[in-house]
């Protein structure tokens, strides 16, 4: 295998779902085209099938209010009490007037507390662990850079856009003054990570801190033996939002075996995302093999069936508008080379800025490479379009 | 020889919103009124004049729509009247006599409105009336703000007349007062204080004497501590040595100002003067009697009724020892700044306190004011012309008819959607039809609600996003380079371009040589139109444009290069596999008539885009690019198009930024309404959608023409096409809602009901914030019959019968309530018809309340 070059890029948790979807699909011989944040669609070469679609290895049988709402946590909060979902006590405030207002709130429900954005991707910039005024101020210190100006911010490729003016305080570009944050009592106990996949649950992780403050070291698998109370209220809270393929809930309770009426259960988050990084995290296998049943529940929900899977695979790539196709050749062709593929360039053509280049290796390897492409992680290339084909016999 | 004479023969006010600084870095928003008169002298030759009615409620005694209402019907009392103009004295009287006149009128008409409005309904408002009485605070005689203006429209003119500037008319002193920028404090606290006022005077030139503005909201000893600090920091040379204070206390603290102006008078020492302002506002007092000897007071010829007033109560101060400084009022436009000057130069006061404004471009030098005749000014057109509201005309034969040319749609379901802001119509119009098909509806916020046939999981809706379509397919279409090269490789035509990282330029540059001009340049992820610059010619536009987008809201995302198809702007919805809309969007134009000015075609343009649900919020607006468009067709604001010339005020079709719509659905060729379907089939889960398509002509086929789709909007808004400003308005929303209906199979209505009773659940926020009040004030305006309870502090119920259009509207504008309420979410369920003739606030639930 010839020495690469190229330096690759540090794994892109918020991307993890898209990537294994991705190469679940490659690896149950899809054709599939992928643009930019992480849009897929693919097509059985074979049959004469429906197209399928993902955005970040979401299904496009999740609806576009509904993610919306998922995002928006005040709307999630009212749907998640008039499904009876335990939640905790909380309330949103603005950046302009309600500071006080939270200040007063969280001494009222009693610290510690958890400051996130109420607009926005689910389980990212939670602040939590806030045990007094001083702490929560420093927190909404934090939420008073603009969104885009945070280190390592993400946003959704369906998410809303920001299009109010920002603010000014003393001379620092701010959060517009409607900016709104949620305020929640922090609840103690175990953290649970359920994934819903079409109403039933795939999987729940007993975690070893939090996936949303960045203190997640790792967890426990334990599907098999939660509380069928607890996963009653799961499933509640992924009805609560309807039109949701997918739903990741997190729930907080002091035992998961026992009883869920025990208090201090609620649900503290939900996502629409799967957020398969956090059962990678645990197993990479279970991460894979869940990505894998979020494919087939799409396929069946188009009446296909699962069909067989291969870890290895041979496809034809083409990697569209490059501004330069020698230099992207060598860079494709030094990138699969690092990610362990065997790599070839078969041709280019100059005008319509495609390299066309076979691939041999891993599905999983061969789906990074493609997102690394799509997002201009690799060299600063900025692929718009990737077709991968699997390649004939 | 006939006597030297003015005619008054028409009169006009144009109604105008100014804006101020408000609380926290916020724009207050404040009206005035532009009054001109047009006038003829006995030998037949024209003159006119200007004046600023400036409606500030207590603080000029004019209130809401009753002020309005007394301007109105002044001009009405002037039209035809005569002014002897022999000399200055004379004309003087007659402008006094007019204005007695008037004054007597407004004592009268406040009288009127005082008996058919019961003004005391709360305890706060009998301490209001009280304070006003004790002469706490501003007791300002009826309507001084309206007849302020009336009477310098008349001075302006009667001195154009006779050739005189007003301050000669008045009486000039020749003496110029220093000026003064008056600064309002937003604390108190001593420290944020002197900050802000550091920062207010590295803003302002040098000037005598520091101007503080305290607007009577702090109590004593916090204006205590203040004081001490400012004398502190005057004493060290960090602020001036002469610091004036004008509304200092709280007026529960107002019969204590005693104890704070001796405070002031220790403080004043080593050099440093500190003065307690005294307020005058009473015209029937005598300016002697005011404040008292060498006691800086504050004259406003707002408050008093007038130029002449205000100078008389100067001239009366000075002889009773006091020393007047002339005051003008915040968010004052051009006119009310001139017409301070001129008497600041007649009256010779201590000082002239003139707020700053930053709406109205450059300022004419005083001395080319002074220099007349009259005010020394033509219509400031352009500090006024995109904020008129309102405008009124009374002139003989003038019946309100718009210039020719301008026949466009007007909809009278208007001001059930002003409460819900500019963008009411995009979060509300599918609620409507959801209710109007018998489906009930929980509401969290403007533009997010879900709805029920109570058989079925409930759909949610935000703005447009909708159940309907999927998360992958706003995904593609918000990224413009996927969505044209996913389109492309469709067969659908587009225009060639691609994408380019943030902050490439130099290769953005080569790629437009190579693609040959005209270009466009627009954000790789955009909304609205923002940032697009299109038609570039060359590399220095080309630059222009990335400065452009650099400086907007999406200037930090990667952008597109792509190429320019010289074709018109269309708007066309795809709702499933058919088309149900089509919009052409024209830039901001107005058309001649041969006999109105542009300005006055741009104010008759937007009144009517006032009368369009999507257009209200958005009038022409006279900008940067307005500017340009007319200095390249060699006109200005004041220029008379001939009759049928087109011109030109923008060069974006954007509707936001003052654009046409015209529906032009059944004339568009098949062709174009098959590639629209196809655009939409090609991205994944797309079930609504506004595709933008550049055209050359709508009625022919796309093989004979050049075109492109340059984008497609998964979540477009549903009011351009359901209200275009001419041609057949489309029931877009309907449509869409009827659409959720077949794909989730909802049982409803058959039809939409033309009438509906709605019972809201509303809860949040509610209690002392005046909701019950305001619920049933706008349930009686917008006609509906019903009653509204308070249940608990957090919950209010009420039952609104009516229109659909208007009761759903409420239903809606509900999740707003007055502005001190926060509500969380309004349930609205359909009920049986009340018994109720009126809306009314009932003490407990009526028992008649049941479901439908």
């Amino acid at each position: 295998m010839p020495e690469s070059t190229t330096t690759l890029p540090t794994p892109d948790l918020v991307a993890v779902d898209g990537t294994l979807v991705l190469g679940s699909l490659l690896g149950k011989g899809f054709e599939v085209s992928v643009y930019p944040r992480q849009v897929v669609t693919a097509i059985d070469p074979a049959s004469d099938g429906p197209e399928l679609a993902f955005v970040h290895g979401l299904p496009s049988s999740s609806g576009l209010a509904p993610v919306t709402y998922a995002q928006d946590k005040r709307m999630r909060r009212a749907l998640l009490e008039r499904h009876r979902v335990p939640i905790p006590r909380g309330a949103t405030f603005t950046m302009s007037r309600g500071i006080r207002g939270a200040h007063r709130f969280a001494a009222q429900v009693g610290f510690p507390v958890v400051i996130k954005p109420a607009v926005g991707d689910s389980i990212i910039e939670t602040h939590s662990g806030l045990g007094d005024v001083a702490a929560m101020d420093r927190a909404l210190d934090e939420l008073r850079t603009p969104p885009s100006e945070r280190p390592g911010f993400s946003r959704a490729a369906y998410g809303l856009t920001e299009l109010r003016e920002p603010g000014e305080e003393n001379g620092r570009i701010v959060v517009p003054p409607g900016y709104t944050f949620l305020v929640e009592k922090q609840l103690s106990g175990h953290y649970l990570r359920f994934l819903v996949i079409d109403g039933e649950i795939a999987s729940v992780i007993d975690c070893d801190g939090a996936p949303g403050d960045g203190t997640l070291r790792g967890g426990v698998e334990i599907t098999n033996q939660v509380h069928p109370g607890l996963v009653e209220i799961a499933l509640r809270g992924a009805r609560a939002i309807p039109g949701l393929a997918v739903v990741a809930v997190d729930l907080v309770t002091a035992d998961p075996r026992a009883d869920a009426a025990s208090p201090g259960t609620a649900v503290v988050e939900l996502s629409e995302r799967p957020g398969l990084w956090v059962q990678r995290l645990v197993d990479p296998g279970l991460a894979d093999r869940l990505a894998t049943r979020i494919v087939e529940a799409h396929l069946a929900s188009h009446g296909i069936g699962p069909g067989s899977a291969a870890e290895h695979l041979e496809v034809v790539l083409e990697a569209h508008a490059i501004p330069d196709v020698e230099q992207g050749a060598d860079v494709i062709t030094s990138a699969a080379t690092a990610y362990g593929l065997v790599a070839r360039v078969r041709d280019t053509d100059r005008l319509a800025g495609v390299v066309r280049a076979d691939l041999h290796g891993a599905a999983g390897s061969i789906a990074q490479l493609t997102d690394d492409l799509l997002d201009g992680r690799i060299d600063q290339l900025r692929v718009m379009l990737a077709v991968l084909s699997p390649t004939a016999g | 020889m006939s006597e030297p004479s003015v005619t008054l023969e028409g009169l006009q006010a144009l109604q105008y919103r100014s804006t101020a600084p408000g609380r926290r870095g916020r724009r207050r928003t404040l009206t005035n009124a532009l009054v001109r008169v047009d006038a003829s002298t006995a030998d037949g030759a024209a003159v006119y004049g200007l004046g600023e009615a400036q409606f500030r409620g207590a603080e000029t005694g004019d209130h809401g729509n009753r002020a309005r209402a007394f301007l109105v019907d002044s001009l009405h009392r002037l039209e035809g009247r005569e002014l002897r103009v022999d000399d200055r004295s004379t004309a003087l009287r007659s402008v006094g006599a007019v204005m007695t006149e008037l004054t007597a009128v407004a004592a009268r008409q406040d009288r009127r409105d005082r008996r058919s409005h019961r003004r005391i309904r709360t305890v706060r408002d009998l301490a209001r009336v009280l304070v006003r009485r004790a002469g706490l605070a501003d007791n300002v005689a009826p309507f001084r703000g309206a007849l302020f203006g009336i009477e310098t429209a008349l001075l302006d003119t009667v001195a154009r007349s006779l050739g005189l500037s007003v301050s000669d008319l008045l009486g000039g002193s020749g003496h110029r007062p220093s000026r003064l920028t008056p600064i309002r404090l937003s604390t108190v606290e001593p420290t944020a204080a002197l900050t802000e006022i550091t920062r207010a005077l590295e803003t302002t030139p040098a000037e005598p004497a520091l101007w503080l503005d305290l607007q009577r909201r702090p109590r004593l000893p916090r204006t205590f501590q203040l004081l001490k600090a400012l004398a502190e920091a005057a004493g060290e040379d960090r602020i001036p040595r002469h610091i004036l204070l004008r509304r200092p206390v709280n007026v529960r603290d107002m019969l204590r100002l005693g104890s704070l102006r001796r405070l002031a008078h220790r403080l004043s020492r080593h050099g440093v003067t500190i003065e307690i302002v005294t307020d005058a506002d009473d015209p029937t007092r005598s300016g002697r009697l005011v404040g008292g000897r060498d006691r800086a007071i504050a004259v406003r010829p707002h408050a008093l009724g007038g130029l002449v007033a205000a100078q008389r109560f100067v001239a009366e101060a000075r002889v009773g020892g006091g020393r007047p400084c002339l005051v003008d009022v915040e968010a004052s436009g051009p006119v009310a700044r001139a017409a301070h000057l001129h008497l600041a130069v007649a009256a010779a006061p201590e000082h002239l306190v003139g707020h700053r404004s930053d709406d109205d471009g450059t300022p004419i030098p005083d001395a080319q004011l002074l220099a007349g005749p009259g005010l020394g000014l033509d219509m400031p057109w352009e500090a006024i012309v995109d904020s008129v509201i309102d405008q009124v005309i009374v002139r003989p034969g003038h019946d309100g008819t718009p210039a020719p040319g301008l026949e466009a749609n007007t909809y009278r379901e208007v001001p059930f959607l002003q409460p819900l802001g500019p963008n009411g119509t995009k979060g509300h119009l599918l609620e409507r039809e959801a209710l109007a098909l018998g489906m009930s509806t929980v509401r969290y916020s403007k533009g997010a609600f879900t709805a029920t046939d109570g058989i079925h999981e409930p759909l949610v809706f935000k703005w447009s996003r909708s159940p309907l379509s999927s998360a992958v397919s706003l995904a593609m279409c918000t990224h413009k380079e996927a969505t044209r090269i996913r389109l492309d490789r469709a067969g659908i035509p587009v225009p060639r371009g691609r994408t380019f990282g943030n902050g490439d330029l130099d290769t953005a540059r080569d790629f437009a040589d190579q693609l040959g001009y005209p270009v466009v340049v627009k954000p790789a992820m955009g909304v609205r139109g923002i940032g697009v610059v299109a038609g570039i010619r060359d590399r220095d536009e080309l630059d222009r444009a990335f400065r452009q987008l650099t400086d907007s809201k999406l200037g930090d995302q990667d952008f597109i290069v792509e190429k320019h198809i010289p074709g018109k702007d269309y708007r066309i919805v795809v709702i499933g596999d058919r088309v149900i809309a089509a919009i052409l969007r024209e830039p901001a134009s107005v058309l001649g008539d041969g006999i109105h000015s542009v300005a006055e075609l741009l104010i008759q343009k937007n009144a009517f885009r006032r009368l369009n649900p999507h257009l209200w919020g958005r009038p022409i607006m006279y900008d940067d690019a307005a500017r340009y468009q007319l200095e390249r067709a060699g006109l200005s604001l004041s220029s008379v198009p001939t009759a049928g010339q087109h011109v030109l005020l923008s060069n974006s079709c954007s509707l936001s930024q003052g654009g046409d719509s015209t529906d032009v659905l059944d004339e568009l060729h098949p062709s174009i309404a098959e590639a629209c379907v196809a655009a939409v089939r090609a991205i994944p889960g797309l079930a609504f959608c506004g595709v933008d398509f550049l055209l050359e002509d709508h009625t022919l086929a796309l093989s004979d023409q050049v075109s492109g789709i340059c984008e497609l909007n998964a979540h477009a808004a549903i009011g351009n096409c359901e209200y275009p400003f001419f041609g057949t308005p489309r029931q877009v929303a309907r449509t869409f809602m009827q659409e959720c209906v077949k794909q989730y199979g909802l049982e409803v209505a058959p039809e939409p009901a033309e009438t509906v009773s709605l019972h809201l659940t509303i809860k949040g926020r509610v209690s002392g914030t005046g909701y019950v009040p305001w619920l049933r004030r706008h349930a009686r305006s917008f006609g509906l019959r019903g009653w509204v309870h308070k249940v608990n502090r957090r919950t209010i119920t009420a039952v609104v019968s009516g229109e659909t259009a208007a009761a759903t509207a409420l239903a809606a504008a509900a999740v707003l309530g007055p502005s001190r309420a926060k509500v969380t979410s309004v349930r609205t369920e359909h009920v049986a018809a009340p018994s109720a003739k009126t809306f009314t606030t009932v003490s407990s639930i009526p028992q008649e309340l049941t479901r439908a």
